[in-house]
């Protein structure tokens, strides 16, 4: 067990991010830098064991955990700290402070939703990383980062109300524990448990909640888009490996997000959007495994998590060194920058072939995931993520890089990579190798033990077929594959376009009713409720008087001028008190003969 | 005429992609006798196909791209769809001197 001097590895990055704003500016790089470097060092000799409780809530059985350290805890804080540290070494020029602190606030939410021990702290740390986060975009400060922002945190809203709403419902279910262990799929299978799935399927990016990172990553800055890409999904794959391992359902919400980002990755143009679209589909394969749940599983998620980071922050990286240098990000207006760009190009190539090449990261940790499906025989997952690893290899690792680094040559003509950037790119592009070629570092950070040999022949020339093919394929398809101009809709069209249509739609139905229910109520019924007694009474009269003076045998001049005095008299309540106190008379009298005849 | 060599298969506009192909086509002769020579472990019978994996993906990209082709007809639209001309260049992001 941890003593209290442990505390949560988040307090340093959320201590730390408090005083960059009052730091000198020449300073501040390097104290960007060292915060991360000191966080994972933190976490590097954290032992396993729990921590930081405190009893803040009567209704809860447990006191509040802020500290839960072990092997899957670690391994997430682990690659959280490390890419922060990579990514403020290629974020060493960026200037804006605000974009700072929010980074370090959500990249601290991260760590701290990962060494959470329970729901309620991990709901905290969940709701602080969604709330910086929309920060960290809207420090661009453009009115598309303005509008993605809004979008994304709508969306991160509702999706952590229902988690909230997941939380209060368990712990009733629970009794009162606030436990966040793995939920069983049997006996835990509530109403609670399934809204807590659904707010941290919103952060993992299933559709169709998944509209928001596509939206939102590439409306952010350079550094900010790779600080992002990072955090959100990877915490929400941790979440589900911990709480929801072996629940069926995310099998097939695995193998959708997989086969849906490869497609939109394939047919899209801008080079961000792809790589977000990239991310859905590899969080897919995580998704996927935390289904399957056996402890190989799991350990396949997790490592595919870990390198996925590695690898994608690297894309990341190298397509914002493009975006820096040019200002551009559509795949048309891109091409043939090797000439000028070799390192980056070299760093770009490193970080798509990660994705599956034997040699890389990306071999040594998804085929793991591979392997768990394989043993538990589930033939339509296994083929459908078969199917969008050869897919997705196609569309980020042979696609991306021919038309932005080769093909037609623009005549573009961008210097590479500033010192910094470069400093980023290599740190992660070495860590990509380097599990590749030892992939015992790897396995040994991984939640359970696992009896996984990557390096065998037959697993080698099973992935180099499908990468062959894919590159065949692409010679074949380059036609079909050419970026087009314009944008995708995607799932997000249902709140930009929809729900203008829907507001249109319930202003014409809603306010129709509205104008409906006056010319009836207001105009029809009140008014002729208001006529009955303005007028109703003298109406009665003249229409009992009328025969009678007829009978008097009055004239009909006579009889027209005694009705509009009648008329008048009833509107000024001017009759004589005689009259008035003659019909009361009978009114009573009429009133005590119905009172008689009720009694029996 | 000169072809345009974004539009036909096996014609590249410069070397290093050249490159590349004959590195994947030495791939393949390597690939092929170790095919041959080592049947792999199968789980689901089909996997224990000759050179399935290459039947797989190619198979895999054609269908993928056929759907990401059909699909783009359906849902691609202007960039100024939403109302807002796509936002590019990031040059205020990062020191000036860098550039």
């Amino acid at each position: 067990m941890n003593d209290f001097a442990d505390f949560p590895p988040a307090l340093i990055l959320f201590a730390g991010a408090l005083l960059v704003p009052l730091l000198k500016p020449s300073w501040r790089p390097v104290y960007l830098i060292l915060l991360p470097l000191a966080t994972l060092f933190y976490i590097l000799q954290l032992k396993t064991g729990n921590g930081w409780q405190f009893d803040l809530f009567s209704f809860a059985k447990e006191p509040v955990e802020f500290l839960r350290v072990d092997t899957l805890s670690k391994a997430f804080g682990i690659i959280f700290s490390l890419n922060a540290v990579a990514a403020f070494i290629y974020a060493f020029y960026y200037k804006k402070s605000t974009q700072h602190v929010a980074a370090l606030f959500y990249i601290g939410g991260a760590i701290g939703t990962v060494f959470a021990g329970d729901l309620l702290s991990m709901y905290v740390f969940w709701e602080s990383m969604a709330v910086s986060s929309t920060f960290v975009i809207l420090a661009r400060n453009t009115e598309q980062a303005k509008g993605a922002a809004f979008r994304y945190i709508m969306i991160h809203l509702v999706g952590g109300l229902l988690l909230l709403a997941g939380v209060i419902l368990t712990i009733a279910q629970q009794d009162g524990s606030i436990a966040f262990n793995g939920f069983d799929f049997e006996t835990a299978n509530h109403a609670g448990t399934w809204l807590i799935l659904i707010g941290i399927l919103v952060n993992c990016g299933a559709p169709p909640l998944s509209a928001w990172l596509p939206d939102s990553y590439p409306a952010a800055s350079v550094t900010g888009g790779l600080i992002l890409s990072a955090y959100t999904t990877k915490t929400a794959v941790y979440t589900l490996l911990r709480g929801y391992p072996g629940w069926e359902p995310l099998i097939w919400i695995g193998c959708a997000m997989a086969v849906y980002g490869v497609i939109y990755a394939l047919m899209e143009s801008d080079i961000r959007r792809i790589l977000a679209y990239a991310i859905i589909n590899q969080v897919g394969f995580m998704v996927c495994a935390a289904g399957v749940g056996t402890h190989e599983a799991i350990s396949g998620a997790t490592a595919a998590a870990f390198c996925h980071i590695l690898y994608k922050s690297l894309l990341w990286m190298t397509t914002g060194v493009v975006l820096y240098r040019l200002g551009k990000s559509r795949l048309s207006d891109l091409g043939g920058l090797y000439r000028t760009m070799p390192v980056t190009t070299v760093f770009f190539l490193i970080g798509c072939l990660s994705m599956a090449l034997p040699g890389t990261c990306g071999f040594t940790s998804k085929n793991i995931i591979i392997h768990a499906i394989e043993h538990e025989h589930l033939f339509w997952p296994w083929l459908l993520l078969e199917i969008s690893a050869a897919g997705i290899f196609l569309a980020v690792a042979i696609r991306l890089p021919y038309f932005l680094f080769f093909g037609k040559d623009k005549g573009l003509t961008p210097k590479d990579a500033p010192i910094t950037m470069l400093g980023g790119m290599a740190l992660l592009g070495f860590f990509c190798l380097f599990f590749g070629v030892a992939p015992g570092t790897l396995y040994d950070l991984l939640p359970y033990k696992i009896d996984f040999h990557p390096y065998s022949l037959a697993k080698i020339t099973m992935v180099m077929q499908w990468i062959l093919a894919s590159g065949i394929a692409f010679l074949f398809l380059k036609k079909w594959l050419a970026p087009k101009p314009g944008i995708s809709l995607d799932f997000d069209w249902f709140y930009r376009k929809g729900s203008m249509q829907f507001y249109r739609a319930a202003d014409t139905i809603l306010n129709g009713a509205n104008v409906l229910a006056k010319r009836f109520f207001i105009d029809g019924v009140v008014k002729s409720v208001c006529n009955f007694f303005e007028s109703g009474g003298s109406h009665t009269a003249a229409w009992v008087m009328t025969p009678i003076w007829m009978l008097q045998g009055r004239s009909a001049v006579d009889i027209d001028h005694l009705q509009q005095s009648l008329f008048k008299r009833s509107k000024r309540g001017a009759f004589p008190i005689g009259i008035t106190a003659f019909c009361a008379v009978i009114l009573l009298g009429l009133l005590s003969i119905i009172f008689l005849l009720e009694k029996p | 005429m000169k072809q345009d060599p974004d539009k036909s298969p096996l014609n590249f506009s410069n070397r290093a992609f050249k490159w590349l192909v004959i590195l994947m086509s030495v791939f393949l002769l390597i690939e092929i006798p170790l095919l041959i020579s080592h049947a792999r472990h199968a789980y689901f019978k089909i996997d224990g196909w000759f050179a399935f994996y290459a039947l797989l993906g190619l198979i895999a990209c054609a269908i993928l791209v056929v759907l990401a082709r059909a699909l783009g007809g359906l849902v691609r639209r202007d960039k100024s769809y939403y109302g807002n001309q796509e936002e590019e260049s990031l040059p205020e992001d990062l020191d000036e001197r860098l550039r």
